[in-house]
């Protein structure tokens, strides 16, 4: 999987090479982390922070290089989760009026989870494929900068480690963040 | 325009490609194979009320910590009740464990273990029905009935 992710990210250097004119733009993102069933069913979502870095393939087309990094913990006892997502992504924006635009975007990456129980002086990190898609909703302004809120669900599936579970129902991460964030044009 | 076709191609066939290989759903879970992690053994222990399942009224074997075994109040109540719960301190996940022989023994060992000590616990798995009215679950809790059923620290 890691050579699909190193692939995506040498085919967006080289798809960028390919058009002179670029338009760059960065996406800054907040939001409210939530995680279903899967190993970490039992975690409550905090948060998830991130941003992308984009270049335009044409006027509508952008595609990029995004992190995503979010924090699960559980109300009783002292698990926690930090999830760091890298990926490659490639976004289409809709623009319906002047100051207002839609930005569906697929992601493609390899996530790193690091699990914690100070407690018990426990840490192990698992890793996996991760895609996903977002929605963003743009304000638009006549700044540099443009705000947005979206939505943003996460599929992680766990790499193979017997030691860690047996069964496929824990290695199936499902996750949805909802928040908001700046673009920096 | 043919460069923008190539590209939502290469990316509809990639996904199209991890979604395939991540429907497979083949568990080998022997019960009475190696030591289990809690987790494991709850989830895989599971279903609904009209399954019958490889592992009802067969041994298992399982691995965890003793839950709350800092607090003895609640170590007051395991002894009184014949029970304790086994936890999976990696997410949270726990399970009963009913002693019903050699409480004495049983208990002098958790006693004398401390939080971090990981339990090794070979026992017979009983079903157990937990009925809402509107859906019936199945679930599992481990009999233990023997002190040389239990393991500290090492497989």
């Amino acid at each position: 999987m890691k050579k699909i992710i190193i692939t995506g990210l040498l085919f967006i250097c080289i798809v960028s090479s390919h058009f002179g004119q670029t338009v760059k733009q960065i996406h800054i993102d907040a939001g409210l982390l939530r995680n279903y069933d899967g190993f970490l069913k039992l975690y409550s979502g905090v948060i998830e922070l991130g941003g992308d870095y984009s270049i335009s393939l044409t006027k509508l087309l952008q595609a990029g290089v995004a992190f995503h990094a979010g924090y699960l913990n559980r109300n009783e006892g002292s698990m926690k989760a930090y999830l760091y997502k890298p990926a490659v992504q490639l976004a289409y924006t809709a623009h319906f009026s002047k100051r207002f635009a839609l930005m569906p975007a697929a992601n493609l990456g390899y996530a790193f989870i690091n699990l914690r129980n100070d407690a018990y002086d426990y840490r192990e990190t698992q890793s996996g494929l991760n895609t996903g898609i977002d929605l963003r909703f743009i304000w638009k302004t006549e700044d540099r900068t443009d705000f947005f809120i979206f939505g943003r669900y996460s599929y992680i599936y766990l790499d193979e480690d017997k030691h860690f579970t047996e069964l496929e129902y824990y290695r199936n991460l499902h996750q949805s963040a909802f928040g908001i964030g700046i673009k920096i044009k | 325009m043919k460069h923008i076709k190539n590209i939502y191609s290469v990316l509809f066939f990639l996904l199209l490609a991890i979604v395939c290989g991540c429907s497979k759903t083949g568990d080998s879970f022997y019960p009475d194979g190696q030591y289990h992690t809690v987790s494991d053994v709850v989830q895989y222990c599971s279903g609904s009320c009209d399954s019958e399942n490889d592992w009802e009224g067969n041994d298992i074997r399982v691995k965890g910590h003793i839950r709350n075994r800092a607090n003895d109040g609640i170590m007051n109540t395991y002894f009184a009740g014949s029970y304790f719960y086994l936890e999976d301190i990696r997410n949270g996940f726990f399970m009963e464990i009913r002693v019903v022989a050699s409480k004495g023994d049983i208990f002098d060992r958790i006693t004398q273990s401390i939080p971090a000590d990981i339990f090794y616990i070979t026992g017979k798995a009983v079903a157990v029905e937990v009925d809402d009215g509107e859906n019936c679950e199945k679930g599992v809790i481990i009999e233990l009935d023997n002190i040389d059923n239990i393991l500290l620290n090492a497989e």
